[in-house]
């Protein structure tokens, strides 16, 4: 592997004194590959995720120890800006979330705030940033409607489209195809595996099957740790440990 | 118990069911192969025509068997998208299908070669190369059947290593038969039956070999074909 | 034993008897709103609707006739208006049925006169010439009324449908639109109306910045302490406060502290004639301000906290800080919410009398609160407002029975002021849901 584009070292993260949500958590990402996490619900995994972009740091008595490299350089430098380093690791929820506002006004979103005002920059980039998100054709007649008239699925690569506009260098995907449909999760899949050409990409799934389509490495996560981090295909069909063996075949533990 | 390093169940007690109905039909299979090896090279020893009739009747059941087990793997794979040990279970046992199936043809193919040396009339060989090969070869399969049914990877490995040595046995007694059709040509004809029930032996014992790898595979999830015995892993027994 | 699918229980089930009770209490409730209305309408109907002229004369002649219409039958006696035809006779006049064995009767030709500047005439009607209208008095005497002066007049006892609309509908005009002197001589109720809605309006403005800043830093930025609870309780208290309470208090603070103090600085040279010192239309609206609030900021902080977190958390992700998050999408978003808030403090607003008794309202203003020069309000003056005209219509004038059509006039125009905002109030509200359920589809 050369330089990690992401290196966690013994991080931990508690929300208040009794809360323990994540564990002695080391874990290096591959520049341009799919890193999937999966694991049971309230494992850690969204709250990992969270930690790669600081968004954790919004949650109230969220206390992190251990460290995030990210290019080299700790995120939680007391020079660091979170809203740079969220624009350079960017985000997609569980659930379609796009703002009540026009599709263009969507994808500007973020392009305004990094402060772009020229009107054919915006229209490019927006045009740029939907036509990799695979929805540029569905939508492009209809810039100006409300991104509530779209589809689940669309909405979900409407949402896509905003957090690549800004054109960050690592997406964390949130459990981004549990509320679509099999074709529009299918869609999603795909759309991730082209996307791989220009992002580092991290996917949080409690879906198996997914994890193991998109991703070319794949973390278990169990109470808080990582239990096993191996290649995609070497997890899941021969892990090394029992814990991650019982969940992806399914038993009891 | 095979496949299973450990006891757990799945969540989905009917998953749990169809894994167990494979494996019992796999080492149904297994017997029904091995009772057909032994009927044949019996009907041929004692030149039994009646005994190599009932071991190609029984070729029928290998087949629908071999059709069955199948089937079970295509549904699994196709309904439970099996992961880690049951994917690697479901793999090793398509493939042994495979290797026991050809194994009951073989012995078909050995049952008609006692046939026609019945047939034939001819009472002159006491196939001593035949007796030489065939007590290892039946000794390897039955091997390869217990590491199937205990999953004993110490016990497929050595079934792995020793496949070494049945092919020496089986180049000796080619070369000590091609030695007898020199001296006498006029027992070429029964020389070459001979040889025919030689070959499907040695093919039986690669078959077992591969089951052996297959079983390795199923347990550890590490590919041993093709290896040289060098680079063979070293596992030891708990 | 099979028991069958019969129902069990006989006619009283459990079920329906809990059907009942709600559908009865909703029943009551509307009963309740309707028979209001009802009263509202027919009790305010003799100030718009032409109403029949009658002639009560004793057969025995031993008393004077009298003609005119009935302002209110209380059923001991009958109050009539008699019009300003003869100045020497008092305009309303009370007859006792028992005293007087009086007969009435409906004059078919009877006529009803507004007179430009004498105010409203009952007669008999005789004829009309190019310039002259003819009728008699109660008495027998002929009057000629000079047709220059007199703004309309009409036959009320056969009057055509189509007629009788339009009279009212110029009478609801005339009521709205115009002011008159005080008390029942008024003809309208237009400085009240005008007066309401300055202060509202005024009101509007000193409350929306303060409600909606305070409950975006309430929500956003106070986090979940001990001490937020306790100021969210408070607030949520506040809006149960007794409104007479913030009359009193803001008479205390603004007119004597704030605007004693103003008088002492900028109006030394005219004291002790106060200028702010006094109730006037400033700190009546600074008062419904205050009482109104809470209204605002709850309204606010619910609409934030509907907002859904995803969205929110989905602007951070994009690199957002918590200004421009706030900025860009929560405020927007929040906008119907404070819009909804907004109009139920003005509907708050406008139905509050209390307060203002102590803070700026008087029964009879000479001027309007708004002016043609600098700086267009009169924020020093006090004002006239809706709801005290009917307090001091319904409890307060000389002959308040007189006034009752006017009361509940008033009231009706009140009434409608106020459902009509409520109603804008729940239609925003109604949209505000439709967009979040959109939203969240």
């Amino acid at each position: 592997m050369t330089q990690p584009i992401i290196e966690i070292k013994d991080l931990a993260l508690s929300y208040g004194p009794q809360q323990a949500v994540l564990n002695n958590i080391q874990l290096s990402l591959e520049r341009n590959s799919v890193t999937a996490i999966i694991g049971a619900s309230g494992s850690g995994k969204s709250s990992l995720l969270r930690c790669l972009n600081r968004l954790v740091e919004l949650t109230p008595n969220a206390r992190i120890t251990g460290d995030i490299m990210f290019e080299g350089e700790s995120i939680f430098g007391a020079r660091v800006d979170p809203t740079i380093l969220r624009q350079r690791i960017g985000m997609v929820f569980q659930k379609p979330n796009p703002f009540p506002m026009s599709i263009f006004e969507n994808v500007a979103y973020g392009l305004r705030l990094a402060g772009e005002k020229s009107p054919r920059v915006l229209q490019e980039k927006v045009e740029q940033a939907l036509l990799a998100a695979a929805l540029w054709d569905e939508v492009r007649d209809r810039l100006d409607a409300q991104a509530a008239v779209l589809s689940g699925g669309q909405q979900q690569r409407l949402v896509i489209a905003r957090a690549i506009a800004v054109e960050p260098e690592v997406l964390l995907l949130d459990e981004p195809a549990s509320s679509l449909d099999p074709i529009s999760t299918l869609r999603i899949e795909e759309l991730i595996y082209r996307l791989k050409q220009d992002f580092t990409i991290v996917v949080v799934t409690h879906n198996m099957q997914q994890a193991a389509r998109v991703s070319d490495w794949a973390a278990f996560m169990h109470d808080g740790t990582i239990v096993e981090y191996d290649n995609t295909t070497t997890l899941f069909t021969n892990p090394r440990e029992v814990r991650t063996e019982d969940y992806i075949t399914g038993r009891f533990g | 118990m095979l496949g299973n390093e450990h006891q757990k169940q799945h969540i989905s007690g009917q998953f749990n069911s169809e894994l167990e109905t494979l494996k019992n039909d796999i080492l149904a299979m297994g017997g029904l192969v091995e009772s057909q090896l032994t009927l044949a090279v019996a009907a041929l020893l004692e030149k039994n025509s009646a005994k190599a009739l009932l071991v190609i009747e029984n070729d029928q059941s290998v087949n629908a068997l071999e059709r069955r087990i199948d089937q079970e793997c295509a549904r699994i794979l196709a309904r439970r998208q099996p992961a880690a040990g049951d994917l690697r279970l479901v793999l090793a046992v398509l493939k042994i299908n495979l290797n026991l199936e050809r194994v009951g043809d073989e012995a078909a193919k050995i049952a008609k070669q006692a046939k026609v040396i019945v047939e034939s009339n001819d009472s002159g060989s006491q196939f001593v190369q035949l007796r030489q090969l065939a007590r290892p070869v039946m000794r390897t399969l039955r091997q390869s059947l217990d590491a199937l049914a205990r999953s004993d990877v110490m016990l497929a490995l050595q079934i792995v290593r020793e496949d070494v040595s049945l092919d020496t046995l089986y180049g000796e007694a080619m070369r000590a038969l091609i030695k007898h059709m020199q001296a006498n040509p006029v027992a070429i004809g029964t020389v070459l039956n001979e040889l025919w029930a030689l070959k499907a032996l040695e093919r039986i014992g690669d078959h077992a070999s591969n089951v052996g790898e297959q079983v390795i595979y199923m347990v550890k999830g590490q590919d041993v074909r093709h290896l040289t015995a060098g680079e063979m892993p070293v596992w030891h027994s708990e | 034993m099979t028991q069958g699918l019969d129902k069990q229980g006989g006619i009283w089930r459990f079920d329906d008897a809990v059907m009942f009770f709600c559908a009865g209490a909703l029943v009551l409730s509307l009963a309740g709103l309707l028979i209001m209305l009802v009263i509202l309408l027919v009790q305010a109907k003799p100030q718009w609707s032409p109403m029949p002229v009658y002639y009560w004369s004793s057969e025995r002649n031993d008393v004077e006739p009298v003609l005119g219409q009935v302002v209110v039958n209380t059923g001991a006696a009958i109050v009539v208006d008699q019009g300003v035809l003869q100045p020497s006779d008092p305009r309303i006049l009370r007859l006792n049925k028992q005293g007087l064995q009086l007969v009435r009767t409906k004059p078919e030709r009877a006529v009803l006169v507004q007179h430009g500047t004498m105010g409203r005439m009952y007669g008999v009607y005789q004829g009309v010439d190019d310039s002259h209208l003819a009728m008699v008095d109660r008495r027998g005497l002929e009057h000629r009324l000079d047709l220059g002066e007199v703004d309309y007049w009409y036959l009320p006892n056969q009057l055509s449908a189509f007629e009788s609309l339009s009279i009212t509908i110029r009478n609801v005009m005339t009521f709205l639109g115009q002011g008159g002197g005080p008390g029942a001589g008024a003809q309208g109720v237009y400085p009240a109306l005008v007066g309401t809605v300055v202060m509202v309006l005024l009101m509007t403005i000193f409350v929306m910045p303060l409600g909606v800043l305070a409950a975006i830093y309430l929500h956003e930025y106070a986090g979940e302490g001990y001490l937020t609870r306790l100021i969210r309780t408070g607030v949520h208290n506040l809006a149960a406060i007794p409104s007479v309470i913030y009359g009193v208090f803001g008479l205390g603070l603004f007119v004597y502290g704030v605007g004693g103090e103003i008088d002492r600085v900028f109006y030394a040279n005219i004291l002790p004639t106060p200028t702010f010192g006094e109730p006037g239309l400033l700190w009546a609206s600074l008062t419904l301000a205050l009482l109104t609030l809470p209204v605002v900021i709850v309204a606010t902080e619910e609409g934030l906290a509907r907002i859904p977190r995803s969205i929110i958390e989905a602007s951070y992700a994009l690199g957002a800080t918590r200004a421009e998050t706030l900025l860009k999408l929560v405020v927007p978003l929040t906008a119907p919410a404070m819009m909804t808030g907004l109009i139920l403090a003005i509907a708050r607003a406008a139905g509050e009398v209390a307060p203002l008794m102590l803070v700026g309202v008087v029964e009879y203003a000479p001027s309007l609160p708004l002016q043609a020069e600098f700086p267009f309000l009169a924020l020093d003056q006090k004002f006239m407002h809706l709801g005290y005209q009917i307090y001091d219509l319904g409890f307060q004038s000389v002959d308040s029975t007189a006034a009752q059509a006017r009361v509940y006039a008033t009231a009706l125009v009140l009434f409608v002021i106020v459902v009509a905002l409520n109603g804008l109030a729940v239609a925003l509200r109604h949209r505000l849901n439709r967009r979040y359920q959109d939203l969240l589809r």
